[in-house]
Parts: structure tokens; sequence; C-alpha cells
């Protein structure tokens, strides 16, 4: 009975504010709460309307039910900011962005979400400038039809009002769809939290503070209104002592460890589908485990506050603690029992006071969660206690070959020989995961009764998510999705897929953004390796797999398909002190709905714009397919493929994140790029990218006397700030890294190729200036020389300066009469790179070998 | 000291710039700075490599012979003086004697700084050892922008 009253407070604070979504369109009249009961009355379903009476009672004065308290308190914790009378309502929503401050500085002017239902297209997912006043109306009115047609959809479904949590979490999708951009316009001052994350906000806390008597609730009203009055004479006066003294929540964190090297320690071994399978497991877990806890602590889907990439947070009662202690316990079991201590669940909680939801306290809370969670990972299993932490010692026992997976290394006494490679049942179930997302339109979840028993020897990713309660899939078609009349969800992978999607009693719909960027083998592949040589095309087909059509393209063939040189590259990248970003960026105006409305901000773009950006740089003209997504989400991404396509992503993901920060200088990324050979073992591979990347951060340049840092990119063993080595889009030039790398590839290029014909001695050169330049400033360095007063890195003079304006002249004046275009291309490098402007040569080095790399004859 | 040449558009570096030129590491800059400007008018003077050449391979032969037997090689750069003096007097035009103009005062704060210090790093303050392979980039830099100029 508990259980469905929380369901039932939920559904109240998710709809709490529908009224000033409808409001807007100009054709509902009345106060918001008015509003949003007339919109109860027309469509939640009846049965459940008597319980939505705090959407019409909960700006009441008095409060009339305590359910309406309930609401009128977790709204204003949520907001966390002094509650105004109905004042003029923000026309859109500012992006979060442009209320963070990061490397001390700010977005350089306001910029609004579009006013338009979640879909990755470019028109719906960059901020812009807001609409002119005329517009808003109709923008309005057209989201406002999308959503009641849902919304009806969603009534006829539950007409017998059977399913109260399938009910909210479709309805909590459905808010995710068309209100992400509509500005919560509670707030007094900057209106860029959304009514989607402060509706949910509100759910979570009023759940929780169900645990308060009504006198208590009463008492804390009492207090922030008492506090409010106060601090509109003093802004300092402190909260009365109950906001500091009543625990009202836990905030609660999930963070799975051991992921890096689940992923990556397998060897190449039939690696291409087994990473992607395991990657997405792992995902799977998650989202399996968090829905375990919530399950077990009995609250509904809108206090999970976040889940993705290998963690989770949600909101539970003070009271869940003792629970939360087995449930630890649980999961630990469990993942040791499948995993034998590879993968481990850390969980952590923290005491929320109402006083913390004020003057930026939430962000402190959740760094001082975030510690605990790494502390933790320390303790990996000690909550079993002595015996039971002993079990993750190694397993196997050494030398029994037939017994030892020739992918992960285990060994499993169900083994079996495919494709000539040994593989343990869970790797077999890895690869068949990721063979099956590559044509993946649809992720299905069932709910299941956790097993008791655990079970046996197999210990594929279904048993273990089965272990959890839940039972999970992919299908390219809605038929393929099993329906046992249990709870089920079917979550459209693509924008597209969700047209067909229609909720029923029993199963929510909705939209899951999750990068699936898969390099399948097809007809344009065929035709590619048709037109090779016989040699190199027999070595090739030796390395696809039988009936290579619609299979996973294997590496070899990604590193062959490169242009220029063959190789491989790994990408890695992830936004720069994201942690004090949440921590600080928003100082204190830091509130819960906020952290919520960055968080979300940062998974659209690393959960669904890199895969737009990867799907679009990712393909060739003739339709080859370049690129595979390994991982994305949360804030940061690994990537694989042919490495000329892995650069252009990583500038093309680095350019898009400024333009969907609205500008913002301080929100930045770095990556590192690393070149392989398609045979080397993907966990060196990925080590080297991470060193790359580590680099990367390194990297600082001082700009009017302001040291910036981090914001590079590491290529070819050089780390460099993003704004040298170029995000544009691509073009010849000499202004960049990349510009110069395109035109010396064009200039040194064979002229049937359509290049100049430039000689490649040309690169060379400019390799060797750079080297003799790198080479004297880390002498320098050593001599502590390299700066000047000021702490300024210095260019450095010396005979590379004149020994490449003489080299590169005279090459210009060999071309004058054979060929004057190569002439003055040279002759303006030259002058380019003359006096102040020899800056370039500590890059210029790095473009000629990307250039060298990009034009080096594949035959040879 | 030479006599300014009447050709106003030729400018020589003051003494000052060339002690710094020689003797300070971190005047670099001003190196590059002066030797393209050099390169540049020595060009339109008219000067050839070939006038030259014997002067920088002296120059080359004795940077060689620094590291094997400094003391002859110090010999011989010493003698050089005499040298470019007999060549800016032959070679016809006055290129040459501009060159020398701007050399010799440079040379002349080579042989006289004090051997570097036993122990010091090279690429270090006003040494004889140092200052001479600056002086030698100098040489080699106003001829490299020589040419770059299209000095043949
Ligand atoms: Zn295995």
């Amino acid at each position: 009975m508990e259980r469905e009253d929380a369901y039932r407070i939920a559904l109240a604070g998710l709809l709490h504010d529908i009224g000033k979504f409808a409001q807007r369109t100009g054709g509902w009249q009345g106060a918001h709460t008015e509003v949003g009961g007339e919109f109860v009355r027309q469509f939640v379903p009846e049965g459940w309307q008597a319980d939505l009476y705090p959407v019409m009672g909960h700006h009441d004065e008095p409060l009339l039910t305590y359910e309406a308290k309930l609401i009128a308190l977790a709204d204003r914790l949520s907001a966390g900011e002094r509650l105004a009378a109905e004042a003029a309502q923000p026309r859109q929503l500012l992006s979060i962005f442009c209320s963070l401050t990061a490397d001390g500085q700010q977005a350089p002017e306001d910029k609004y979400w579009p006013l338009k239902p979640l879909r990755l297209e470019e028109a719906a997912v960059f901020p812009d400038e807001s609409l002119a006043e005329s517009q808003v109306t109709a923008a309005y009115s057209a989201l406002w039809r999308g959503f009641e047609q849902e919304t009806r959809h969603l009534l006829k479904a539950h007409a017998r009002a059977e399913s109260l949590s399938t009910y909210l979490e479709s309805m909590l999708l459905l808010l995710q769809r068309y209100v992400w951009c509509v500005p919560s316009a509670y707030y007094r001052s900057v209106p860029d939290v959304s009514l989607y994350d402060h509706s949910r906000a509100t759910a979570a806390l009023a759940v929780c503070l169900m645990e308060q008597p009504e006198t208590h609730i009463d008492e804390l009203l009492r207090a922030l209104k008492t506090w409010h009055q106060e601090r509109a004479k003093a802004l300092d006066a402190p909260p009365p002592p109950v906001l500091e003294e009543t625990t009202v929540a836990l905030l609660v964190g999930g963070d799975i460890s051991g992921v890096q090297d689940f992923i990556y320690t397998i060897t190449a071994r039939g690696a291409t589908s087994a990473l992607r399978g395991r990657s997405f497991y792992l995902q799977l877990l998650t989202e399996a485990v968090a829905r375990y806890v919530l399950r077990r602590l009995e609250l509904p889907i809108t206090n999970l506050l976040y889940q993705g990439g290998g963690h989770f947070y949600l909101l539970a009662r003070p009271s869940d603690s003792s629970c939360l202690a087995e449930i630890r316990q649980e999961v630990s079991r469990i993942l040791l029992r499948y995993h034998q201590g590879d993968l481990y669940l850390a969980l952590a909680e923290l005491s929320l006071v109402a006083a913390d939801f004020y003057e930026g306290r939430i962000s402190q809370k959740w760094g001082a969660l975030v510690e605990h969670l790494r502390r933790a990972k320390q303790r990996r299993f000690a909550e079993l206690g002595p015996g039971l932490a002993d079990l993750f010692a190694p397993q196997g026992h050494g030398g029994n070959e037939e017994r030892e997976c020739q992918v992960c290394g285990r060994e499993h006494p169900g083994t079996r020989t495919d494709d000539d490679v040994r593989k343990c049942p869970p790797c077999l179930s890895y690869e068949e995961l990721g063979d099956r997302l590559r044509q993946a339109r649809y992720l299905w979840l069932t709910e299941m009764k956790a097993d008791d028993e655990l079970g046996a020897e197999s210990g594929g990713w279904e048993e273990v998510l089965r272990a959890f309660g839940l039972q999970a899939g992919v299908a390219e078609e809605l038929t393929a999705v099993p329906n046992t009349g249990r709870p089920r969800w079917i979550l459209a992978l693509e924008d597209d897929a969700m047209d067909n999607l229609r909720p029923d009693a029993h199963t929510v719909v909705g939209r899951r953004l999750l990068v699936n960027v898969t390099p399948v083998y097809g007809k344009a592949d065929e035709e590619w390796l048709g037109r090779l040589p016989k040699a190199q095309q027999g070595a090739l087909r030796q390395e696809l797999p039988q009936e290579p059509q619609g299979k996973i393209k294997p590496f070899a063939l990604l590193e062959a398909q490169s242009t220029g040189i063959p190789r491989l590259g790994v990408l890695r990248m992830d936004v720069d002190n994201l942690g004090t970003l949440f921590a600080k960026g928003l100082g204190d105006q830091a509130t819960f709905s906020r952290v919520a409305a960055l968080s979300f901000a940062i998974s659209l773009f690393f959960e669904g714009w890199v895969e737009v950006l990867a799907k679009r740089v990712g393909k060739t003209a003739d339709g080859r397919d370049r690129l595979y997504s390994i991982y994305s989400g949360g804030d940061d991404l690994f990537f694989v493929g042919s490495w000329d396509a892995v650069v252009e992503l990583a500038r093309k993901i680095r350019a898009d994140l400024t333009r969907f920060a609205a500008d913002h200088p301080g929100v930045h990324a770095s990556a590192g790029i690393a070149l392989v050979g398609g045979k080397y073992p993907l966990y060196q591979a990925a080590g080297d990218a991470g060193r790359a990347e580590a680099q990367a951060k390194e990297v600082r340049r001082r700009v009017n006397g302001r040291e910036h840092r981090k914001d590079g990119i590491a290529f070819l063993g050089q780390a460099i700030p993003w704004r040298q080595f170029g995000v544009e889009e691509c073009r010849e030039g000499m202004e960049t890294v990349h510009s110069l790398a395109h035109w010396l590839e064009r200039l040194t290029r064979d002229e049937q190729d359509g290049g100049a014909k430039a000689p490649k001695a040309l690169l060379q050169m400019l390799i060797r200036l750079q080297e003799q330049y790198a080479e004297a400033t880390k002498e320098r360095a050593l001599l502590g020389e390299d700066r000047n007063k000021a702490g300024e890195e210095q260019v450095y003079y010396g005979p590379w300066m004149w020994r490449g304006h003489y080299f590169l002249k005279r090459m210009a004046r060999r071309y004058e009469k054979d060929d004057p275009e190569v002439a003055k291309a040279v002759d303006g490098l030259a002058e380019h790179l003359h006096g102040e402007n020899f800056r370039a040569i500590e890059w210029i080095g790095l473009a000629a070998r990307w250039a060298e790399l990009l034009g080096r004859d594949r035959s040879t | 000291m030479m006599q300014q040449p009447r050709d106003s558009t030729f400018q020589r570096p003051s003494n000052e710039d060339l002690r710094a030129i020689i003797t300070n590491p971190n005047e670099a800059k001003k190196l590059v700075e002066w030797a393209n400007r050099l390169g540049k008018s020595l060009k339109d003077m008219g000067l050839t490599t070939s006038q030259i050449r014997a002067l920088f391979g002296e120059v080359r032969q004795i940077q060689a012979e620094w590291r094997i037997n400094r003391q002859r090689a110090f010999r011989r750069l010493v003698l050089l003086r005499p040298k470019m003096a007999y060549r800016a007097r032959r070679e016809r035009g006055r290129a040459v004697e501009e060159l020398v103009a701007v050399l010799d005062p440079a040379l002349n704060h080579v042989i006289q700084a004090d051997p570097r210090p036993e122990g010091q790093q090279p690429g270090t303050d006003d040494n004889q050892d140092d200052n001479f392979q600056r002086f030698a980039e100098f040489f080699e830099a106003i001829l490299a922008y020589h040419k770059a100029y299209g000095g043949q």
C-alpha cells in the first residue's frame, strides 16, 4: 500500500506545474494550478485523478491536504530559491551553460534552447538566439499539440488505471521529450531550468518527504517562510534550526568500478563484436542495478536522477539507510558470483537536510558523495566480510589450457571453439550482444522476479541481469520484442523508430539516447575490396568472418580503409574539469534542479549528438562506414576506426561542444589519439590513447597574460591546444595544423590524383625543422631559459628559422618556371613562417607528419 | 672605424647590437632580424656567394676544428680578420666590403672574450666558445637570407 502511495505522490509531483506549459499556448485561461487541474480532468485516467489534488492545491493558502503540503515543500526545495508570486514568465529556456562560471569566464551571450521536441536534429539540440515575441506562442502551441496527442495515447492505454508505475514512467519520458525545453517559470532570477528537470526533482523529493508526519511538514514549511522573510531583510540570515536538523532525503550514488579492464583487457581475437557487447552490457548492468535498488526500496522511477556510463544517482528516504546496507551486500554477492571480482559496485549515501537545497550547498553535497564513492571503491567487497571477500581471489587453477578462453584469458568449464578461437560462454554472450546491436532500433526490458538461486556456471550477461530481476534485449523490429504480460519497456534507439511506438497498460515507451555506431560490412565494402590488388584483397578476405555481409567489420578492414597509411585510430576524449563544473560552476545559484539540468545537458551531447556526428563523419562518399563507437556517455567517449576518420571525428566533437555549450569558453574537452596496427592488443591501444589524453590535459597556453589549461589534443605524440590544431570545417590554409596538413597533402600529392606534385622532401624538411626546434627548446627548458620575465613561453629563434626560410625560398624558385602553383604555394609558406609568425614552428612539423601519413602511398 | 657607405639604404647594426648578437644567448631574435635585413641588402647590392664562399668555408672548418684542437682553431680564427680585410678590398663592388664591415667587429667580440669556464653549460653568456658559435650562426643566417632573397 505504501508503495502505491509513493507512486501517487510522484505523479502529482511530476504534473504539479504542467499548467504552466499549457498556459503558454495561449489557449488555456486561469492560474497555472487551475489549468493544471483542468489538464488532469481531461488527460489523466479517471482512476488516478483523485490522487492529483495537489496539482491544483499546491499553491493554496492555507494548504489543505497532507499531499498538497508534500508537493508544496518538495517544490520549494527543488527550486531552492525564494518563491515569487506568479511573476512574468520567461519566454524560453536559457541554456544552463549561460549560468555557468568556468575557467573564471562566462558565456559571451545568452542563448536559448529551441522550442522543439527532443530529437537529434541540429534545429532542436543547439541553443540559439531567443525567438521573436510573435513566434513564441506558435512554437508553444506546436509543442503542446504533440504533447497532447501523445498524452491521449497514454490516456487510452491506461483507461482502466491498472498500472500506475507504467503510467508514471511513460509520462516521465513524455515530459522529457516535450518539456525539456520549457522553462520552469518559477524562478525569480534566471530561467535556466526546464520544467522537466524541475518536475522530476519535485516528484523525487515529495516521495522522500512522505516519511515526515504532517506536523513536521507544517513546521518545515513555516520555517522556510520565516527564513525567506528574514533573507529579504538580510541576505545572510541563517536558516531556522529545523531546516538544518531534519534529514529530508538521502542522496545515493552507485558507481561500477573495473569498467576499463573489463572492456579493454581482451585479446584481438573476435574483439570487434565482443568489445561493443561488453561496453553495452555495462550500460545494461548499470540500469539493472539502478532499477534493482529502486525496486528494493519501493521507490518510483522519478527518484532515479541519473543513470548511465557505469554510475547512477537517486534520491531515497532517510529511513532507507539500513536497507541500502543490505542491498549493497546483495549486489556485491551477485557481481562476485558472475564476475569474480572484476566488476564491483560502490554504493554510497549522504543525508540531506532542508537547508542543503539552498545557496548552492547541493553541489558541495554532490561532491562529498563522489568522494564517498571513491573511498568505497578502495574497499571493494568489504561489505561481504572477510570470508566472502576471499572468494574473489583469482579463480582459475592455471595451466588448464583446454578450458582457458582465448578472448578474456579466464578459465571456464563451458568453453567452446568458434571461428577457430576458444571462447567462454560469457565472452560468446557479449559477442552475440554486440552483433545484435549493430542493427538494433529498440531496446526492451522486462521486469521479472529476481532469481533466488543464482544461476549456475554459464554466466552470460542475460543471466547476470536476471539475477537483478531484469530481462533485456535489443530488436530491429517491434514484432521481435517479447510480450510476457509483465511490465516492460520499449525504448526507441533512433528518432524515427519512435513513430510506430504506442504505449499500452503494461508497456512503457520512450526514446533512449545511445551512441550506437557500428561499421557493418556491406555492398560498398565488397566493391571497395574488389578494386584492390589481388594479393591485398586476399589477405583482407582472410580477416573477414564467413559470410561477412551484415557483420561488424574486423579491425583489419577498418585499418585498411584508412586514407594514406593504414592504421587504426583510437580516440579517448572527455570534458575538462567536469567535477569542478558541477561542484563550483553554478556557484550559489546551484540548486537541485540546476545540477540536474547540467547533467542532462552533458548527457544529451555525449549520449545523443556524438552519435549523429560519428555517423556523419564515419561514412565515406561511396557508403563505407569507418567508425566504431565502443562507448560514449556521461562526459567521455572511446572510439575506434580508420585513423583519418577518427581525427576528423575528434575535431567535430570539439567544435560542436562549444556550439552546444552556448560558446562558453570554459567548457572544453581534451582528446588523445593513438594510431595502432589492426592486430595491436586493444588494452594497450586503450592505454596509449589514455596516455595521449593525459598529455593533452597538460597543454597550457597564454593569451593576454592569462593562462589557459587543458583543452588540447595529443596526436602523433604531440600535444597542442585545440585552437591551434584547428576545429574549423575541412579546408586548406596555414592558420591551423589541420588546414595546413590538408594543404600540404594536396600540394605533395601526385598530379593524376589532383595534387600539385610538390616534392615530398618539403614535408621531410618541415618535420626536421620542428625536430631541431623541439630539441633546442628542450635544452633551453633545462637551462630554465624558455620563459620570459612574465613567465610566458618564448618563441625560440635559431638556425631553423633561416634554414627553413632559405630552403623554402629555394624550392619555390626552382618551381617558378615549370609549376607556378607550387612555387607560389611554397613561397607563401616561406613568407608565412617569417619573423614573428615563426611561432608556427611549434606545430608545423605535426601538420607535415599528418600530411605525410595522409599521402602515404599504400602500395609501398 | 670604417666609413658609412654612400648607399644610404644599407643599414649596419650598431656595435651595441653586434655585441648583443654575439655575446647574449637571449638576443637570438636580434640575430635573426639583422641577418634577414643584411641578407636582403647584400643581395640588392649584388653580392654573389662565390665572392665569399672561401670565407664562409673557413668559418665552417674552424667550427669543425674547434672540438678537436681548440688552440689551432683559435689561431685560424684570429687570422680570419686579415683574410676578410683582403677579400673586402679585392672583390668588385661594395657588397663584400659592407659584409666585412659587419663581420669584423662581430669577430672582435669573439676574439676578445675569455674561454668558457670549466664546467659551465654551453650556450651561455659572453664567452669565447659560445660567442664563436653565435658568430658562425650569424654568418650562416646572413647567407641563408641572402640566398632566400635570390642571391646567387
Ligand atoms: Zn572469455
